[in-house]
């Protein structure tokens, strides 16, 4: 069957309450800001106490094994360093997302650079995850992950950000600098893909 | 297995799985489930993913992380961007393509100021050359003639130093050289600074000028002629 990707707007009985959440969440990270420029230091713990697992699982999501910490740090790094011009035209968690991701891409071309460094690619998906047997136990989360590590990369970051971080498709659309419909449609492709590879 | 035809419900699946519908809306998805083998399917894939996610992710060290942040920002300082890590242009978490209206009147200005300083620059150095007598065409095209006289006009126009040619040896006359190395460089002027001996003159040596060249190509290797003369 063709796929089927719906562009119709869901009715407010279908909206997710998700809007409501994020805007208080997004509301918090302003206050949480404002207190952290007004020399409040303690805003800064809770600030990564938000947003720090979901830059790791992002990251871990993306491939990154060894450096998870390191590239959140980074990335927190960065965005503390101009949180003070950031007025919240986008949540902190996408502006977040959208650093983050940028210093992976910048990361994968100095690897590129460097060809005694091994890069993971999409080829390496199968013996990333095999590494991955000892940390999970369940076969079918290895047999996910590697379906997951298979994608293509920009796939992969929709399907991730969609599925893992819950983000909705305008979300989405900002950090890998798409469309909300073309995100839409790399999702499903993504899935269709993923569904694929598990029932090979 | 076939993918369900309801994109509308398909959609909503990720937020389902998030906790992040309505009642009505999870009433609705939750209800679907019941019967669509196909989302129901989707859903536990979903929750695989999710929790394989989970359990992939490293711990963090969040003293660490919060030990390597910045201390908040003095006032006055410009912010560095940081998504492409330069300063800040406009507002951090704007979407592209929002700039303020300041900083793109900002940016007109520089715009506008770099492209008076240049006509301003190019405009000085025109004047500049013009007062010390190098009309600006000397620059770029200085008539050069035969000098085949030393009697070449040590303050006479345009006349640039060359090889001369003697029409008479047909060799290098060395004082002729060092008589125009000697005479100041090439400025403005024309015909009519010349006095009628010396157009006389410099007609003379255009006339027996010899530098327009043979219609047969000369051999590669001189060829000795008639008396041992190359």
């Amino acid at each position: 069957m063709a796929l089927n990707v719906s562009r119709k707007v869901p009715s407010d009985d279908q909206q997710p309450v998700g809007d409501d959440a994020r805007r208080a969440a997004d509301a918090a990270d302003q206050a949480l800001i404002a207190r952290w420029l007004a020399g409040d230091e303690r805003a800064a713990t809770e600030l990564v106490d938000r947003h720090a697992d979901a830059l790791a699982r992002f990251a871990a999501s993306m491939g990154e094994r060894t450096d998870v910490e390191e590239l959140v740090q980074d990335t927190l790094v960065r965005a503390f360093g101009s949180l003070d011009a950031f007025r919240g035209d986008s949540s902190l968690r996408t502006w977040l997302f959208t650093i983050e991701r940028r210093l992976m891409l910048d990361r994968r071309r100095s690897e590129r650079r460097r060809p005694e460094r091994v890069s993971v690619e999409e080829g390496d998906a199968v013996t990333e995850f095999t590494a991955l047997d000892g940390m999970v136990a369940d076969e079918a989360r290895v047999e996910v992950l590697a379906a997951v590590a298979a994608l293509s990369p920009l796939q992969r970051e929709v399907f991730t950000l969609r599925v893992t971080e819950g983000l909705s498709y305008r979300e989405i659309a900002e950090i890998v600098g798409s469309t909300e419909g073309a995100a839409r449609v790399h999702y499903h492709h993504a899935m269709r893909a993923v569904k694929e590879r598990l029932h090979d | 297995m076939t993918d369900c035809p309801d994109g509308t419900t398909r959609d909503l699946l990720p937020d389902f799985v998030h906790g992040r519908l309505g009642a009505a809306a999870t009433a609705r998805v939750t209800a679907h489930l019941a019967a669509c083998a196909s989302c129901a399917d989707e859903v536990r894939l979903l929750r695989t993913v999710l929790s394989a996610a989970m359990a992939t992710t490293p711990a963090l060290d969040r003293a660490r992380l919060v030990g390597a942040l910045p201390a908040p920002p003095r006032a006055g300082v410009r912010p560095i961007d940081a998504v492409s890590g330069r300063p800040a242009t406009g507002r951090a978490g704007a979407r592209p393509g929002s700039a303020s209206g300041a900083s793109a009147w900002r940016w007109s200005t520089w715009r506008i100021a770099a492209s008076v300083a240049t006509i301003g620059i190019g405009g000085l150095s025109v004047v500049l050359l013009q007062r010390n007598g190098q009309a600006p065409s000397a620059i770029v095209a200085t008539p050069t003639t035969v000098a085949a006289s030393p009697a070449a006009p040590a303050s006479g126009p345009v006349v640039a130093p060359s090889v001369a040619a003697s029409p008479a040896g047909g060799s290098t006359t060395v004082a002729a050289v060092e008589a125009a190395e000697a005479a100041p460089l090439p400025a403005g002027g024309g015909m009519a600074d010349l006095a009628d001996e010396e157009v006389e003159s410099l007609l003379h040596d255009i006339d027996n000028f010899d530098g327009v060249p043979d219609a047969n190509p000369q051999p590669a290797v001189a060829v000795p002629r008639a008396g041992g003369v190359l």
